[in-house]
């Protein structure tokens, strides 16, 4: 079997937005992807002051006629916090806010000067209500939704059938890092390199591995990270506290059936800590957790990685 | 005299006519959107009551193209829980195509 690997890239929903083809043009997908993810950035941005979801923070508690794409994607977000008991809750919003994780994170200083510190326990995704009938969305005035954790998973799924419907080829989309596969995979598999930074390139630490369908999705520590009052952050937020997550795992990297349920999981399981591993491998979830000293842990039928000669 | 007055006789018989069959259009027309406003007026009172609404078992995106204009359809995402892949990823020594990490 020939195959033929075109790849494109292009900035969008504040990371890099990159697709793949096999046997097709990546011109052409690179053009059916963009009004995707613009779309999806347009409903959904937390740093747009006209997006759906900020016309939905800044509503005073009132409902907000929104696009029906953010009623899915908020609808996702919601299934999230049910699924991981709510560690994975959308209403984090505040909490990365009064943490400084308010703009666009690449035009956030990571080394500013001194703020004052506060944190609070999330207010919790039962707060938030969905008027599907009407296409409304409203949360109690003072909490801001975030759809960190979904969102970019759910725009990397939705391009993903998109392209590979329309094109009728194999297709990988990766959005910073959120892998999502549709269409007829290359006769070995899409290769994707694991490492804690996406960006990092093909020598970076990390582990390359094939897959065929589905998503695969990496939570990391390493990245986002700016100083508060001369205390790092990072902006995955434990609901429970609504601090940066301090576990065992720097970095998790989960397959699964979806691009949105493998980060779901993998942000779960870096918010889970100790008990990450357990809660993966009940799930049937391959995955690979990295120690904060760089030590891989494979789970749930995870190849292990080659020794190193 | 007696003719004129059968004339106008006939001709009030005809207004009254004309009269009852409007009265019975109208109110034809209005049963109608009555109905209708009822059914939507009892609809709208039970979904917006304020829960959180619930994703169906199984449902995928409701209208995948609502937004785009597009016709496809996206993977499902189940209530039940994560979903597990397929199939396990596999050791791969082949030049990578994308890189998964934190962004």
């Amino acid at each position: 079997m020939t195959t033929t690997i075109n790849a494109a890239e292009t900035r969008a929903l504040g990371t890099t937005a990159r697709i793949v083809v096999d046997g097709g043009s990546s011109s052409d997908a690179l053009a059916l992807m963009i009004p995707e993810l613009e779309a999806l950035e347009q409903a959904c941005s937390r740093f747009r002051p006209d997006s759906d979801l900020s016309r939905v923070n800044d509503g005073q508690g009132r409902a907000i006629r929104v696009d029906p794409l953010l009623i899915e994607a908020v609808d996702i977000a919601l299934r999230a916090a049910r699924i991981t008991d709510g560690r994975v809750d959308p209403t984090i919003g505040t909490a990365l806010r009064w943490l400084g994780y308010d703009r666009d994170f690449a035009t956030i200083d990571p080394l500013a000067p001194p703020s004052s510190l506060r944190a609070a326990r999330v207010p919790g995704w039962q707060c938030v209500v969905v008027d599907r009938v009407r296409s409304t969305v409203r949360v109690p005035s003072g909490v801001d939704l975030d759809l960190g954790a979904t969102a970019k998973a759910f725009a990397a799924d939705r391009a993903a059938a998109h392209v590979a419907a329309a094109l009728g080829c194999g297709v990988l989309i990766s959005l910073g890092g959120d892998i999502a596969i549709a269409g007829p995979p290359p006769a070995d598999g899409w290769a994707v390199r694991v490492t804690d930074d996406h960006a990092a390139g093909d020598s970076a630490p990390g582990q390359t591995v094939a897959l065929t369908s589905g998503g695969l999705a990496t939570s990391s520590t390493t990245v986002r990270r700016w100083t508060q009052a001369g205390t790092i952050r990072h902006h995955l937020v434990d609901p429970a506290t609504g601090l940066p997550a301090a576990g065992p795992f720097r970095t998790v990297s989960v397959t699964a059936a979806s691009c949105v349920d493998a980060n779901i999981a993998s942000t779960a399981a870096l918010v889970l800590g100790d008990a990450a591993p357990d809660w993966l491998e009940q799930r049937h979830l391959p995955s690979r957790l990295t120690f904060h000293d760089g030590r891989a842990l494979c789970v749930g039928g995870w190849p292990e990685p080659s020794p190193t000669p | 005299m007696a003719r004129k007055s059968r004339t106008e006789r006939d001709a009030g018989l005809r207004q009254v006519s004309t009269a009852t069959k409007w009265i019975a259009g109208l109110a034809a027309v209005l049963t109608g959107f009555i109905t209708v406003w009822e059914a939507r007026n009892v609809h709208h009172a039970g979904a917006s009551t304020p829960t959180v609404v619930q994703q169906p078992a199984s449902s995928g995106a409701a209208d995948p193209g609502s937004s785009s204009g597009s016709g496809y359809s996206d993977p499902g995402y189940s209530d039940g829980g994560v979903q597990p892949p397929v199939s396990a990823p596999a050791p791969s020594d082949q030049s990578s195509s994308a890189s998964s990490g934190g962004s």
